[in-house]
């Protein structure tokens, strides 16, 4: 979700759709599909480590098993370096696929911050957009070292190379959703 | 040992407290290059391994449906008569549809005897009437969560005893049936405090040695050991964190540098416990995903087919992981599988049929896999429940109740018998085993007794049975040769004298 308003994805046709099956595979999770009556979890879980040397209780970790987690970073995987962040489903039968209600992300404009230079900006911007600006200066020196490793090139005119500039921003992304700081919204 | 399994081991030692993503991958390497003498291991005959597996029916299963008193002499064995008038509509309505149990020998339990000798079982249920008659399962009647014995309904109602907490609610009957600790609701779940005792003794400790199917569960949440969580899909290449795709150039280089730079945020200490808890499982995830990947290159192709319910899956995926057991460096797994849809108080009939064959057919390829791997006799499975329901109908299926049948397979189990005091299906005021007029009964085994038994099968010592099972001196305490319920064949079976102090007390 925060990915979608953040990036503003938007389906040509205007009409959206998302069936999720795939999402709820991977994490467990879907609105309104709690595993059973009693909700996702329950509000004394208390997770194994420090939480529970604190004697804290954590209940959204329930959720987070090593099963989740993979399937979240495949998520993210699917969403951002396939662009495929929907489940395109059929709803009725004989239905033909209808590209423009299969939404892709658009981050052509983030192409010119791709520059080894310009990383600091592309990655204030999503630190902003996606994490209130949460990501300590540690975390964006750590992906910024990971994108400046990836291959950049640009044309006589300092255009970037649209494939390896689309990558960059790609995996930018999934780093800082991936990040702790990203994931814990203090 | 010859030098290539030398070479193998010392190899895997010295990598595991490493953390590096690549040096896991580089591991793999290793072992794969060495992969013939891990074969050779596994076909190793009497080898230390022992395996419990939780197969949990979420929901609360109907199990005074799936074991059936089968008599219909009247004035003597007439359990099946009495069993049809009680539960009218959602009775099986012919004995000779029953499948017989061969002789069944109904222990009773407690000085109290078994009130039927004949019994049946669920028209459906072809897999278990094989394996019970041919002495590789055996029910335990009327088994449930307790905190001390109790024999009456008197007893229930005087006060004097403790009771668990929220008989007939599910969520508290599904997490007691766990943690076999009825008089609390936060506490460790038998599996984890199984493991907690026993870890030491996996050579490698990068996989858990409670493995689960269902998730997060309580059963093998534990002091220091938690689950670790797999799909039913092990393929290996389904395993793990998805790469780059390979029309990326340089797609390798570029999966490592995002692992790396995961790896480097995950390592970092936060003061953010919410943002330490989530770093410490990721960083654990990801290096038992790389050792779990590798292992899973290994499993051996199987003859034994399973169905394609998702019960049968998981129970071949856990196959498949106790193939490669010694890849994983396990001599002692615990695996957890959950199969829900049982709360039927509508539509019980038809339901059961088209389920419990799901079951019996999925445990039957289980035991045969085991058989097949050759680690029948180091595999025990068991079924559990939140509770078993009302004898008597509510006009479409049946209600919560408390007592119920679970069924228990392996090798080692001495099987083709009925453990416990199956009740006597009345729901009259002389039945002094059921509490309400709906037939609920009051356990006659404590799943404290059945877990104690597993746990001297796997390996727990009696000094350390208490930490296991805090409640369990108020229904067994160990002596040789006196085993809690019966159903487990200790015969070669060394019971551990190994000491490992633990607080007893409940946590």
């Amino acid at each position: 979700m925060n990915l979608i308003k953040g990036l503003n994805l938007t389906a040509t046709g205007g009409i959206f759709r998302n069936a999720m099956v795939r999402v709820y595979d991977q994490t467990a999770q879907r609105p309104l599909s709690s595993p059973s009556v009693f909700n996702f979890y329950s509000p004394d879980y208390i997770p194994n480590g420090s939480l529970k040397d604190a004697g804290k209780v954590g209940p959204e970790f329930q959720l987070l098993s090593s099963q989740t987690l993979t399937g979240y970073f495949n998520a993210l995987n699917d969403w951002l370096v396939n662009d495929d962040p929907t489940d395109y489903y059929g709803l009725f039968t004989g239905e033909t696929y209808k590209p423009n209600q299969d939404p892709k992300f658009n981050t052509v404009a983030d192409y010119v911050l791709t520059r080894n230079d310009k990383l600091p900006q592309l990655l204030d911007k999503y630190n902003l957009i996606l994490a209130n600006g949460r990501l300590s200066t540690e975390s964006l020196n750590t992906i910024s070292k990971a994108i400046k490793g990836m291959p950049y090139s640009e044309d006589a005119n300092g255009i970037p190379n649209t494939n390896e500039a689309y990558r960059r921003v790609r995996l930018a992304i999934f780093l800082i959703m991936t990040s702790p700081e990203y994931l814990i919204n203090k | 040992m010859n030098r290539r399994d030398f070479i193998r081991q010392v190899g895997c030692g010295a990598m595991g407290s490493t953390t590096l993503l690549s040096t896991l991958t580089s591991l793999g390497a290793v072992n794969g290059a060495l992969s013939g003498s891990a074969s050779k291991l596994r076909s190793a005959s009497n080898e230390d391994y022992k395996a419990l597996v939780c197969v949990l029916f979420s929901g609360g299963i109907d199990s005074f449906n799936i074991l059936i008193p089968s008599g219909t002499t009247v004035g003597g064995d007439n359990g099946f008569n009495d069993y049809k008038n009680v539960r009218s509509d959602i009775a099986i309505q012919t004995n000779t549809s029953l499948l017989p149990l061969n002789n069944p020998r109904c222990s009773g339990f407690r000085g109290q005897p078994c009130n039927y000798g004949s019994f049946g079982i669920h028209p459906t249920m072809t897999g278990v009437q094989n394996l019970f008659n041919n002495g590789k399962l055996s029910f335990m009647a009327n088994i449930g969560t307790l905190i001390e014995p109790v024999m009456t309904k008197a007893e229930y109602q005087s006060g004097l005893k403790k009771l668990p907490l929220g008989i007939y609610s599910h969520s508290d009957q599904i997490m007691q049936w766990q943690t076999s600790v009825p008089q609390s609701r936060d506490t460790l779940g038998v599996g984890g405090r199984l493991a907690d005792l026993l870890h030491a003794t996996n050579s490698s400790q990068d996989i858990s040695m409670n493995i689960s199917l269902g998730g997060k569960n309580n059963f093998q949440r534990g002091k220091e050991v938690t689950e670790y969580s797999i799909s039913n899909n092990i393929d290996p290449n389904n395993v793990g964190i998805t790469a780059l795709p390979s029309w990326w150039s340089n797609s390798g280089m570029m999966t490592e540098l995002r692992n790396n730079a995961v790896d480097s945020m995950v390592s970092r200490t936060y003061a953010n416990l919410l943002q330490k808890t989530y770093s410490s499982t990721t960083k654990s995830s990801i290096e038992s995903f790389e050792v779990f990947k590798n292992a899973l290159k290994r499993v051996p192709s199987m003859t034994t087919t399973f169905g394609t319910s998702n019960l049968s899956k998981d129970l071949q995926a856990v196959a498949k992981v106790m193939s490669v057991r010694n890849d994983l460096g396990a001599k002692r797994q615990i695996f957890f599988v959950n199969y829900g849809g049982w709360d039927m108080h509508d539509n019980l009939v038809n339901g059961l049929n088209q389920r419990l064959p799901i079951i019996s057919d999925a445990l039957k390829s289980f035991y045969d896999a085991t058989a097949e791997l050759g680690i029948a006799e180091n595999v025990t499975t068991f079924t559990i429940s939140d509770f078993a329901r009302t004898i008597t109908s509510n006009g479409l299926g049946s209600d919560h109740a408390w007592g119920g049948n679970t069924m228990i397979m392996g090798g080692a189990v001495n099987g083709g018998r009925i453990f416990g005091r199956f009740p006597k299906m009345d729901v009259g005021s002389s039945n002094t085993q059921n509490i309400s007029f709906r037939g609920n009964f009051i356990p006659s085994i404590s799943t404290d007794e059945m877990y104690a038994e597993l746990a001297l099968w796997y390996g727990v010592s009696p000094y350390d049975l208490c930490y296991v099972l805090p409640n369990l001196s108020n229904f067994y305490s160990y002596s040789p040769n006196n085993y809690p319920v019966g159903f487990m064949n200790f015969n070669g079976t060394t019971i551990s004298n190994v000491d490992k102090p633990q607080s007893c007390s409940i946590n």
